[in-house]
């Protein structure tokens, strides 16, 4: 390859890079979980364009976990503080949990209590539709979970939160993947 | 930062009557009248006092069983796993011996952090659990089982725990099964019809009460009745306690529907004796929880609003009366409560916030006439402070 050629490599390698960077799918983001009480904390998505380290920010969003302070109280306590990966997101999960999920990593508690197998999800049946009791979000006692976060659900007065969340994932920074897959540090919770 | 790798609960309960209390902790008992005239149940304050040596019950905590028996264990009785779903010490009926789990990390897990910015990758083995025996009489610790935890002993000497399929991993579901030994020196035979995230709860009679920990951390609760023959007793329930002749499981229902209530449930046939909504009460209450005890026509349980006394005479189900912990003594709960001699008398534990995610852990003895409780210093949530009792009932002597 001549001197020229090379140029030329170098040149179409920078601007492409250039315009990924200023591409919004190609921006970083995260959930960002402020963990101050069971029934109404708050969830944002943080954003960043490109290298930029300039932070931009979703709505906030009024979010819940657990029935209890209690960290280590299986099943009743509010998730552990730390980042998070994420082991996946679905837009139909139809399992225990239904809807729009995401699955996050185990974490432990201070005294080494592991709480596993929670999400970010909103009291919907898979196809987005509401089922009462179980499925269907009518009341603000809804906030509370075992553990999960979760979000409000539009049918009865409330906002469609977890579609918001869904857009701004997948609009801005999110993966636009679905099913299993790890997303890195998709998750902040702090106190 | 992403990027890409590989009860509805009731009402708020009433406001606390509880009188605040300072490093000292001392407090007066109030009684407020709650519920239907025709239950007359109360809600009175716990007041909570600085015990001036060991309280009473058997408690295990860094590395040691400490009470009745005292003596040095293979090492901390913890149960990361399972937690307080099921006794993280278990005594053996006659009190000869104590069935214990240890963790062991096989990985040093930062919490803060998250997985994949420790370099920890999908499959990577984290952690695995031991179950142990500690013996009173030689002061020995033998391992009853790698990889296992969670273990309900019966009067005559059955063990069940729960044996993983393999040790704890990252972004792997950790599941193993049931198995039974009809003593510790018998083989394991496995119970359970399929691996899940299980905790081997209690014994009622020869029946074996199951958790199973699914997803959302939701709790079902299975019996099992030998080899291959699980059913479901309840769905989206906990198992509080288990009746003195272990025909009747107490149960909490766990699901985020509203209302919360608990049940009578037959062991047999999984028949519902009788329920009970917990905010039907008034003040309502939002949720009972594991980790109770049953004596005579009473049983004890932990509830968000603290110390339920609930009474089951003639297979129906009151409130007798509520306790109520300040909540600035302990933030977190009063849990595990366990009957203590005369039924008069519970040992429990105490939780308040310690630091990001920590807990301060108190044992308690508390006695409900006076609605009163002594209080040990606070120990740190890492030496992992628990009561030691057996649930599994009937039960010859033993227990807690």
């Amino acid at each position: 390859m001549s001197a020229r050629s090379r140029c030329s490599v170098l040149v179409l390698i920078v601007v492409a890079a250039a315009l990924v960077a200023a591409a919004p799918a190609a921006a970083l983001g995260h959930f960002d979980f402020h963990r101050t009480s069971n029934l109404n904390s708050s969830l944002v998505w943080v954003y960043y364009l490109g290298p930029n380290p300039v932070a931009y920010y979703s709505p906030t969003w009024r979010a819940g976990s657990g029935d209890s302070t209690n960290c280590s109280y299986i099943g009743h306590g509010w998730l552990p503080l730390g980042w998070y990966d994420v082991w996946g997101h679905w837009d139909h999960y139809d399992s225990t949990i239904k809807g729009i999920v995401w699955y996050l990593q185990n974490k432990a508690c201070g005294d080494g209590t592991l709480r596993t197998q929670l999400f970010i999800h909103t009291k919907e049946l898979a196809n987005w539709g509401n089922s009462c009791p179980s499925y269907c979000f009518d009341s603000v006692y809804d906030y509370y979970s075992n553990g999960c976060i979760k979000l409000s659900h539009s049918g009865f007065g409330f906002p469609d939160n977890i579609q918001d969340a869904h857009w701004w994932w997948h609009n801005r920074g999110g993966p636009s993947f679905h099913g299993a897959y790890t997303a890195y540090d998709a998750l902040y919770v702090h106190a | 930062m992403t990027r890409i790798g590989g009860t509805s609960r009731r009402r708020k309960a009433a406001a606390g009557l509880s009188v605040a209390v300072g490093g000292a902790l001392a407090a007066v008992a109030l009684v407020e009248p709650v519920g239907s005239a025709s239950t007359r149940p109360a809600v009175r304050t716990l007041a909570v006092r600085q015990a001036s040596g060991p309280v009473a019950g058997l408690f295990v905590a860094a590395g040691r069983v400490r009470g009745p028996r005292d003596a040095a264990l293979a090492g901390t009785a913890s149960s990361p796993l399972s937690g307080w779903v099921a006794p993280v010490a278990v005594p053996s009926a006659d009190g000869s011996q104590l069935v214990y789990s240890t963790w062991r990390e096989l990985r040093h897990d930062d919490p803060a952090l998250s997985w994949s910015k420790q370099g920890i990758r999908p499959g990577q083995p984290l952690g695995t659990p031991t179950l142990w025996v500690h013996d009173f009489r030689s002061g020995r610790d033998s391992v009853v089982d790698r990889n296992a935890f969670s273990a309900a002993v019966r009067a005559d000497g059955a063990v069940a725990y729960v044996r993983g399929r393999d040790v704890y991993r990252a972004f792997t579901p950790y599941a193993g099964d049931v198995v039974v030994r009809s003593s510790l020196s018998a083989k394991p035979v496995v119970w359970s019809t399929a691996p899940a995230l299980y905790v081997a709860a209690a014994w009622a009679g020869d029946t074996l009460l199951v958790q199973r920990i699914g997803e959302g951390e939701q709790l079902d609760l299975f019996a099992l009745d030998g080899p291959g023959r699980q059913r479901l007793l309840m769905a989206h329930a906990a198992l509080v306690a288990v009746s003195p002749d272990g025909r009747q499981a107490f149960v909490a229902n766990s699901d985020a529907v509203q209302p919360g209530a608990v049940s009578l449930v037959d062991v047999a046939d999984g028949t519902v004796v009788s329920t009970l909504e917990l905010a039907s009460l008034e003040p309502g209450l939002e949720w009972a929880a594991y980790g109770g005890a049953w004596a005579g026509d009473r049983v004890v349980a932990p509830t968000n609003a603290g110390i339920a006394v609930f009474d089951v005479a003639a297979g129906a189900i009151s409130l007798a009366e509520l306790l109520k912990p300040d909540p600035q003594v302990f933030p977190d709960g009063i849990v595990e409560p366990q009957f203590s001699g005369d039924g008069e008398h519970v040992v429990a534990r105490g939780d308040a916030p310690d630091g990001a995610d920590g807990e301060r852990t108190s044992a308690l003895e508390c006695d409900l006439r006076t609605a009163t409780c002594l209080a040990e210093a606070a120990e740190p949530g890492r030496d992992w402070l628990h009561p030691a009792y057996n649930p599994s009932r009937p039960l010859k002597g033993g227990g807690s």
